[in-house]
């Protein structure tokens, strides 16, 4: 199996990569590997008016499918494994950058949200048939809305632009090892929480009743975010369960 | 390109809101284009292309669908056979019976499917798993209420064999 072999699918404009790629796996004619980009897409949620953005190349927007070679048990473990590649590649591209995952899997360079990875699934029974491994990179963005504060671009944090194409053919090879690798769930998660966003400092989440703060400690193999609140207690915390603030 | 994925593409083109689609493969190289309606563009929703733009509420930006109304909580069609093969979860997750709240739910009591249709999605730890059927036959019963955790090995619908 050569990622070689399989095509990248180019589009112009699209609502999502992820479901243009899912629809082709419903479909019987994804090949692993198989590559979908877009120039644009319509702007995100939290974004005012939901329009296209006229300018094409502002952001890397790839959808991968992948034929996962990890138990369903290790979903975390290849999740943390695109996550670590990606952060690679941001490091190779431009070596001064602080490179971080925020858990679960958002890209941050500098301190703030530069893209984010979003993995769709096809179990077939209990077998993990495929993965469309989804990515949205802020490339070309040069200021963002004063509602999203956090947000960065590569062009913001580097003063320049980037090859797209580049950019792409990296973090697809990239992604595409990592999802074959057979390195150890130790391997992988030392090196998730090295580059985890906030280990070791204190974090403020909220449930939406009440806003707490508590420390980073690391991430577990399952997925869970492990934290140490005032007390001193350990607490491992589930995606979705209490919200991140900024 | 084999004829049959040209014919696929072009289906799921149709089904899209692609403008214009180029594939190369080698010294293969084909575009296809369609009228493109503005209106599609506004109304698609669309969880891929919020993540880069939106980091001031993480969970929203990918979030799974939402609740259902109360309307779509399991309902029990008839009795079902004493030969009804049971799905269960094959993870510890959230049970989502639509892509989207806004989006019709996969499957309803009464329903015929057949290997490959989509059951429902499970949610862990912002990963999305579509569990797709194995069997074939008609849904007799949604065993879980929509966006409920569950448990590995949890029951989740029961089918009557076709």
């Amino acid at each position: 199996m050569s990622l070689l072999n399989a095509p990248i699918i180019e589009l112009d404009a699209i609502d999502s990569t992820n479901n243009y790629a899912m629809r082709l796996i419903d479909a019987d004619t994804a090949l692993p590997g198989l590559t979908i980009t877009a120039r644009r897409q319509r702007a995100g949620k939290g974004q005012r008016g939901r329009q296209w953005t006229d300018v094409p190349d502002q952001s890397l927007l790839m959808s991968m499918v992948t034929v996962p070679v990890r138990p369903l048990e290790e979903q975390f473990i290849f999740n943390a494994s695109v996550a670590i590649a990606i952060a690679e590649v941001l490091l190779e591209v431009y070596e001064q950058w602080d490179v971080r995952i925020k858990w679960p899997n958002d890209i941050i360079i500098n301190d703030k949200k530069a893209g984010g990875v979003l993995i769709e699934n096809v179990l077939r029974g209990n077998r993990w048939a495929n993965s469309v491994i989804g990515l949205g990179l802020n490339v070309h963005q040069e200021t963002f809305s004063s509602d999203l504060p956090f947000a960065t671009s590569l062009k913001i944090e580097a003063g320049r632009d980037f090859d797209l194409h580049l950019l792409l053919t990296k973090l697809r090879k990239q992604i595409w090892e990592a999802t074959r690798a057979d390195s150890s769930v130790m391997d992988i998660m030392r090196q998730y929480n090295t580059l985890l966003y906030r280990k070791g400092k204190e974090q403020t989440f909220t449930d939406n009743n009440r806003d707490w703060s508590a420390i980073i400690v690391g991430t577990h193999a399952s997925g869970t975010l492990q934290v140490q609140t005032e007390d001193g207690t350990i607490s491992q915390y589930t995606h979705g369960v209490y919200t991140w603030k900024w | 390109m084999e004829f049959k994925q040209i014919q696929e593409l072009i289906k799921a083109i149709n089904k899209s809101n692609i403008s214009e689609l180029s594939v190369e493969e080698g010294d293969f190289k084909i575009t296809i284009k369609q009228q493109a309606s503005d209106t599609q563009f506004v109304t698609v929703h669309q969880p891929m292309q919020a993540m880069p733009m939106q980091q001031s509420a993480p969970q929203q930006a990918i979030s799974a669908p939402q609740p259902q109304a109360p309307s779509q909580a399991p309902a029990v069609a008839s009795a079902p056979a004493d030969n009804a093969t049971t799905i269960k979860s094959p993870m510890i997750g959230t049970f989502y019976r639509s892509s989207s709240p806004d989006k019709p739910l996969f499957v309803n009591v009464g329903d015929e499917v057949k290997p490959g249709d989509v059951l429902c999605i499970i949610e862990a730890m912002k990963l999305f798993n579509e569990i797709e059927c194995e069997v074939s036959g008609r849904i007799v019963k949604v065993l879980i209420d929509d966006a409920s955790p569950v448990e590995y090995d949890q029951p989740l619908f029961l089918v009557e064999p076709a």
